[in-house]
């Protein structure tokens, strides 16, 4: 049986597609609509009101199922002459003709629901001037693919030669359900758990406190110090209930977004194929790609896994910007994917170019300057409050704080590198975890360099590359290094007449 | 360290003299956009002194009356600062204009300099404040598809200078 598909005549999308088309409106009245219900809560259940009630209700429902209806009979899309045209609307028609070279992205997209009734939802992103994304809410999975074929693959003719292709192609990564189970607990979510702990026993103490001082007044004469250690055991447990929190959070986050993770590479292009209720499937073209983030931490490299997250630029007006990430990346699919993107990579042999080591001593200052600014925001509270006794012993605090700041200053340096070619730049950064970040010169949108006076007196300067993407740092570079990348990105990026989209 | 970059670049079949952007000069901003800084400070702080007047003068329990002299004297030095910190950066706002891109560099404490490539740019906004109109100045606002907004202002130029700096990057653009 042959997959192929006359798209030449206008299509309606799969008639599942109403249920699909009716939740969405349903949820599109409840947004609007969500103020009325406490007014119908609030009164009384009176039972001739109740009928009232139910038949609104009714009546709701029936024009938002006749609004689905008709939706789906005026959505109707076909592809002539290497445009593809939508038309839609029932009251407030909609045409739409969109020429083939400016579709940047076909993605599918399936949510719980239209997992259940087997449909795919097929997402075209365009760009140029006028940004616009077609969403086809329902549509069965294999009219999908051809759709993508015509579409993204314009150029090739013979549709079945393309089919078994796709058969053939195996994928360059797969992930079980015990890998996933694997990278759950080596994904790097304990700095944020960390961060959050802190605060909660930050708050935990002062609430304690507070607290501590009203007792006093009402129940003279107990003893405090017997108190102590009943609170540190509190601490402890507290500490490791969010610690046990943290992990199963981060298990189930990594479970829904990464389920099933499949890599293909086609066509100069990644397919990315992910998700457990909602399953994603993204195609990105090379040139999309403005850069790759390496990351990897002690517990991943344990198992020998990255993760690899792709900054997309996905249209110039909106500025809008896709993140994807893939995980359990061992080192061959780090050097497919390398492969796919980039010629020539390898700067192994290149030694690493250090920031100055001002930089420790910059990142030194800013640190003392707010542990100070977070001091006096504690000790002004306490001194106008005359209820409170001016507890000093937060201050001691500090003592723990600066060599634990200290050390992640110096982790944060030892990170710290770039290297670079006449194609790519690599920068080496991170703390707890080691990240790297690949970019090509040519795709800089502008550069900026910024110079205090302390900087100047030592001869460096901070590099900003601003991408589609955000800005990459190269911090505290000599002057003369500094100058000569400026004047190369901006050589690269003027002569050259590659797509940086 | 710097002769290795110079040693790479060579391996790299890459001409070593490469358009240097610390060798060309840059132009300065017109003179009258001061007048223009200055206009706005005294706006800025004229509406700012009025409303701390009437909170003193109708609030006198909140602050006690002989800390109200400290607080004039203590506003009226930030204004003698900051006068001072625009009137040193003011000679160094500068720009420059090469065949395939535009310059800007300013600062007093943070000296920074950006550069857009032409062919970066999404496009161009010629802006005009309601000061600047008195003195036919104008201000030249880049975009390009960096992440956050404009990527280089130049203010405080003539506007007869901010046209053609406009019709000749579009020229370039559409070459």
């Amino acid at each position: 049986m042959t997959n192929s598909f006359d798209f030449t005549e206008f299509n309606r999308q799969s008639k599942k597609g109403i249920l699909i088309l009716f939740f969405k409106n349903m949820y599109g009245f409840l947004k609007k609509a969500w103020v009325l219900i406490p007014m119908f809560i609030i009164k009384k259940p009176n039972p001739e009101k109740l009928e009232q009630f139910f038949l609104i209700i009714g009546v709701i429902v029936f024009s938002l199922l006749v609004k689905s209806i008709l939706d789906f009979i005026f959505f109707k899309f076909k592809i002539d002459d290497k445009h593809f045209i939508l038309k839609e609307g029932i009251l407030n028609k909609k045409q739409l003709s969109i020429p083939f070279d400016r579709i940047q992205n076909v993605n599918f997209k399936q949510s719980f629901i239209q997992q259940l009734i087997n449909v795919t939802q097929v997402e075209i992103e365009t760009a140029g001037a006028k940004k616009t994304e077609i969403s086809i809410k329902a549509i069965n999975h294999n009219k999908a693919i051809a759709i993508k074929k015509q579409l993204f693959d314009s150029g090739l003719i013979n549709s079945e030669v393309i089919d078994s292709k796709e058969n053939a192609v195996k994928p360059i990564l797969k992930i079980s359900i015990l890998e996933l189970f694997k990278i759950s607990i080596t994904e790097n979510h304990f700095k944020s758990f960390m961060l959050f702990v802190g605060f909660l026993f930050m708050i935990y103490s002062q609430v304690k406190d507070t607290f501590k001082s009203f007792t006093l007044k009402e129940t003279v004469g107990v003893d405090l110090e017997q108190q102590a250690p009943n609170t540190l055991i509190g601490f402890s447990i507290i500490i490791l209930i969010a610690f046990i929190i943290g992990l199963i959070i981060s298990f189930i986050r990594v479970f829904l977004i990464h389920f099933n993770l499949t890599v293909f590479v086609k066509n100069n292009t990644l397919e990315i194929a992910q998700g457990l209720l909602t399953k994603r499937h993204h195609i990105l073209k090379k040139e999309k790609v403005q850069h790759i983030t390496i990351r990897t931490n002690p517990l991943k490299q344990l198992l020998g896994i990255s993760s690899i997250t792709f900054k997309q630029a996905n249209s110039t007006k909106t500025k809008a910007i896709k993140l994807i990430r893939i995980v359990g990346c061992e080192n061959k699919h780090l050097e497919n994917v390398k492969d796919l993107l980039y010629n020539r990579y390898d700067l192994s042999d290149h030694k690493k170019i250090k920031p100055h080591r001002y930089y420790i001593f910059q990142m030194g200052i800013r640190s003392i300057i707010f542990l100070a600014i977070v001091n006096i925001f504690v000790l002004l509270p306490m001194l106008y409050d005359p209820e409170t006794p001016a507890n000093f012993r937060y201050f001691y605090w500090n003592f723990l704080l600066i060599p634990i700041i200290a050390f992640f200053i110096l982790l944060k340096y030892k990170k710290s590198y770039y290297k670079f070619n006449s194609e790519i730049l690599i920068k080496g950064f991170g703390q707890i975890g080691t990240d790297t970040t690949y970019f090509e010169h040519f795709k800089i949108q502008s550069i900026t360099t910024k110079q205090t006076i302390f900087q100047k007196k030592r001869g460096i300067k901070d590099l900003f590359l601003v991408t589609a993407v955000g800005k990459i740092k190269l911090p505290c570079i000599k002057n003369k290094q500094a100058n000569l990348l400026y004047n190369y990105f901006l050589y690269q990026t003027e002569i050259s007449t590659k797509q940086w989209m | 360290m710097v002769y290795k970059i110079k040693t790479m670049f060579k391996n790299n079949v890459i001409e070593n003299d490469l358009p240097d952007i610390n060798e060309i000069s840059f132009k300065k901003i017109h003179k009258n956009y001061f007048k223009v800084i200055l206009l706005n400070i005294g706006i800025t702080f004229s509406i700012f002194i009025i409303g701390l007047f009437f909170f003193i003068y109708f609030k006198p329990n909140k602050i006690i009356p002989s800390y109200t002299y400290v607080l004039y004297i203590g506003l009226g030095a930030f204004l003698l600062f900051l006068l001072l910190y625009f009137y040193i950066g003011f000679s160094r706002r500068k720009y420059a204009l090469r065949a395939h891109d535009i310059s800007y560099k300013s600062g007093v404490l943070i000296k920074s300099l950006t550069t857009v490539p032409f062919n970066r740019i999404q496009h161009i906004e010629i802006e005009e404040g309601l000061f600047s109109r008195l003195f036919r100045l104008a201000s030249l606002n880049i975009f390009t598809a960096g992440a956050a907004g404009k990527d280089l202002t130049v203010k405080g130029i003539s506007r007869i200078e901010a046209l053609k700096i406009k019709a000749f990057i579009t020229d370039k653009i559409n070459d």
